[in-house]
């Protein structure tokens, strides 16, 4: 007998699972699988026990005079009551634990799981061989914990995504094999093979099995042979800068940033290796990361088989090598881009080694700095090897930049010492020479700000411009990141707005 | 008349379409710090970004331009997106609506995204195509109700430009308002 309290939708699929007189409960976990049941099989023994499936596994049981969920994560020493406290919400009556980790990632998800994962095996286990005559479901029912939420919504969209209850489908899979097996009223079921079989072809035969389920026994197999020292791929980000048009300019107070961080990113261009050559000892000068040693158990468990490839803009993929050098012996300099000049002449930005990181929830306060002024030198890369018009952007850097393989560093140095400048009224002619480097962006280096001063100086009938042809003397760009909203002038607002407007009305066109 | 620039980061889950919808706009070929894919995400593409997208639209006989930085889908990956949009004037989040498995995730993401941010954000849902369905799906994600959404099918270029229209129709609107308050 049966008795379907869920939704009459689903009364075909939970009449599947009825019972006709007595059967063992894994006839009905069996039938519940093939039919990728969801929802809740309550099963009549004394005491009752409650399953609940997520098509067709079961990802939690539990007998009804168990104590809470969260009562017996507690008593296992995985949780304590504060991480309790933060991880519950509470609703009226309900405090559901779906989002236990969300809310508090000081839990260790892992080990919340199993303690669940073995409460509900070993449930499953005991029961599995006892008859029942009557059972109940309830369809799209799951447990009023929230516990389904931890099987079913992995943070990581990456990351396997197997229902817990894995071995008992392992299990259950086996037990397919013998649809002719009669029950036997016994406590203890055993299956005999005659021939030792080998597993994996045995498997191939079986369409129905989800050889995923390796999948995690070699992850667990990695998990074991991670070591401190291990070879890690390290990603460059190679950007080819197409043209500098960025000035250099003192700033007001006659302050250069010859002292600045982003002026000592100069190294001996003789010994720069260039992107395809993968990454060197002479390249990498820093133990910021070195010191760092890169845990990411993907990263470990395939870094021979993980490729990088450049795309430049003119199409062209260029594969990266990999990096052979261990990272503990890595000397790596997050605040060193690389400059290399290649033999045909064109420029070569390298930019830091990242780090690759398979930590979920990084905070923004966990972001280590140098990380972040990588980044940031990286948008402003991109941003000066776009700031001229595609027009004018010249396929050949060569031409423009001819000189930098002659500069030697201390020269460089003095020539690359005033690091920005307010941008000039009217188009450069040509390119600077100079290669000014990357100064980390700041808010006082955005565009607007910029050009917001511009509108100032030519407003301001007494103020000098700075785009007179005299030697620019304002527009400080200092090194300090500054949080602090920028305001708009109205003018210039009014001639942003406009320009944003003449923006949708070209993409409008394009549109049509 | 001065220069203007506009930066639009474009982020989302794994996947989602977020390349796609920076090519149909930019310009210039797009930068792509892309990787071949592992493990199970190579069940989905070859090829993934792992530092950062990025385009460039400008009018002809204009110093205005566009901006377009993508994000990488993965989680790993998320701090460059925390950093990022401090820097930007908008923020498109792309949610692959028939992905229904990266949902639980993007969800996270979103909230993440929406948490602090000083700018105006725009929700694309990529593959679909009926805007109550889109907005649902968006709100179910956390979206508020005061954030755009967009249904669209970013394999098509054209509906990735129409996209980026709406993410900048969404700027100006902002721009206009916090003129209007400061008025």
């Amino acid at each position: 007998m049966m008795h379907n309290t869920g939704i009459t939708t689903d009364a075909a699929e939970t009449a599947a699972l009825a019972i006709d007189g007595s059967q063992p409960v894994w006839m009905t976990l069996n039938e519940a699988r093939e039919r990728a049941f969801t929802g809740e099989i309550v099963f009549e023994t004394d005491p009752e026990v409650l399953a609940y499936l997520d098509h067709g596994i079961v990802y939690y049981a539990e007998r009804v005079t168990d104590a809470s969920l969260s009562r017996r994560l507690l008593d296992a020493g995985v949780l304590d009551d504060e991480q309790l406290d933060r991880g519950t919400v509470r609703v009226g009556d309900i405090e559901h634990l779906g989002r236990l980790f969300d809310r508090d990632p000081s839990v260790d998800r892992d080990a919340v799981v199993v303690v669940a994962e073995t409460a509900t095996e070993e449930l499953i286990t005991d029961l599995a061989n006892r008859t029942v005559t009557t059972v109940r479901v309830t369809a799209y029912r799951h447990h009023p914990s929230g516990v389904h939420r931890w099987f079913v919504a992995p943070l990581d969209p990456a990351a396997p995504q197997h229902p817990v209850s894995a071995v008992a489908q392992l299990d259950s899979t086996v037990v397919d094999q013998l649809p002719g097996l009669p029950f036997v009223g016994t406590d203890e079921l055993t299956i005999e093979w005659d021939d030792q079989i080998d597993v994996v072809d045995a498997i191939a035969f079986d369409d129905e099995f989800d050889v995923s389920l390796f999948d995690v026994a070699e992850e667990s197999i990695d998990d074991l042979d991670v070591s401190d020292d291990i070879d890690a791929e390290v990603v460059e980000l190679s950007l080819e800068l197409a043209e500098f048009t960025d000035d250099i300019d003192d700033g007001d107070d006659g302050d250069t940033l010859v002292d600045a961080p982003a002026l000592e990113m100069l190294v001996d261009v003789d010994t720069l290796a260039r992107p395809d050559e993968g990454l060197t000892d002479e390249a990498i000068t820093d133990e910021a990361i070195a010191d760092e040693a890169i845990t990411d158990e993907a990263m470990t468990g395939e870094a021979d088989d993980f490729e990088f490839a450049v795309v430049w803009p003119d199409g062209s993929e260029e594969p990266a090598a990999h990096a052979d050098a261990h990272v503990d012996d890595l000397d790596v300099s997050i605040d060193e881009p690389v400059v290399t000049q290649t033999d045909d002449g064109n420029l070569e930005f390298t930019m830091p080694a990242l780090e690759l990181s398979d930590e979920p929830e990084l905070a923004d306060a966990d972001v280590p700095d140098d990380v972040s002024d990588a980044v940031r030198r990286a948008i402003a890369a991109i941003e000066s090897a776009s700031v001229a018009p595609p027009a004018a952007l010249a396929p050949d850097v060569t031409t423009q930049v001819p000189e930098i393989a002659d500069v030697e560093i201390d020269d460089a140095v003095d020539i690359l010492s005033p690091m920005v400048e307010a941008p000039m009224a009217e188009p450069l002619a040509a390119p600077v020479v100079e290669f000014g480097g990357f100064a980390p962006p700041t808010m006082a280096m955005r565009a607007e700000v910029l050009y917001g001063l511009t509108d100032d100086d030519a407003v301001g009938g007494d103020t000098v411009s700075t785009f007179d042809g005299a030697v620019p003397t304002g527009g400080v760009a200092s090194v300090v990141f500054v949080d602090e909203p920028v305001e708009e002038h109205s003018g210039g607002g009014n001639e942003r707005s406009s320009a944003l407007r003449r923006l949708i009305g070209s993409l409008r066109r394009k549109d049509h | 008349m001065t220069a203007q620039t506009f930066k639009i980061l474009v982020t989302g889950p794994f996947a989602a379409g977020k390349t796609s919808m920076i090519q149909s706009v930019s310009q210039t070929q797009v930068i792509s710090t892309d990787v071949v894919t592992s493990g199970e995400e190579s069940d989905v593409k070859s090829h993934t970004t792992v530092a950062m997208d990025f385009g460039t639209y400008c009018l002809d006989g204009d110093d205005t331009r566009l901006l377009l930085f993508g994000t990488p889908g993965q989680a790993r990956f998320r701090f460059m997106t925390s950093i990022l949009k401090g820097d930007v004037d908008v923020v498109a989040f792309v949610i692959d609506a028939e992905a229904t498995e990266t949902h639980a995730v993007a969800g996270v993401e979103l909230r993440a995204l929406l948490r602090d941010l000083r700018v105006p954000a725009v929700i694309a849902v990529n593959r679909c195509d009926d805007i109550t369905v889109a907005r649902r799906l968006a709100r179910a994600l956390g979206a508020l109700d005061g954030e755009a959404v967009v249904p669209c099918q970013l394999i098509d270029p054209d509906s990735g430009r129409e996209v980026v229209v709406e993410i900048l129709l969404t700027l100006l609107a902002s721009m206009e308002s916090t003129k209007a308050e400061v008025a």
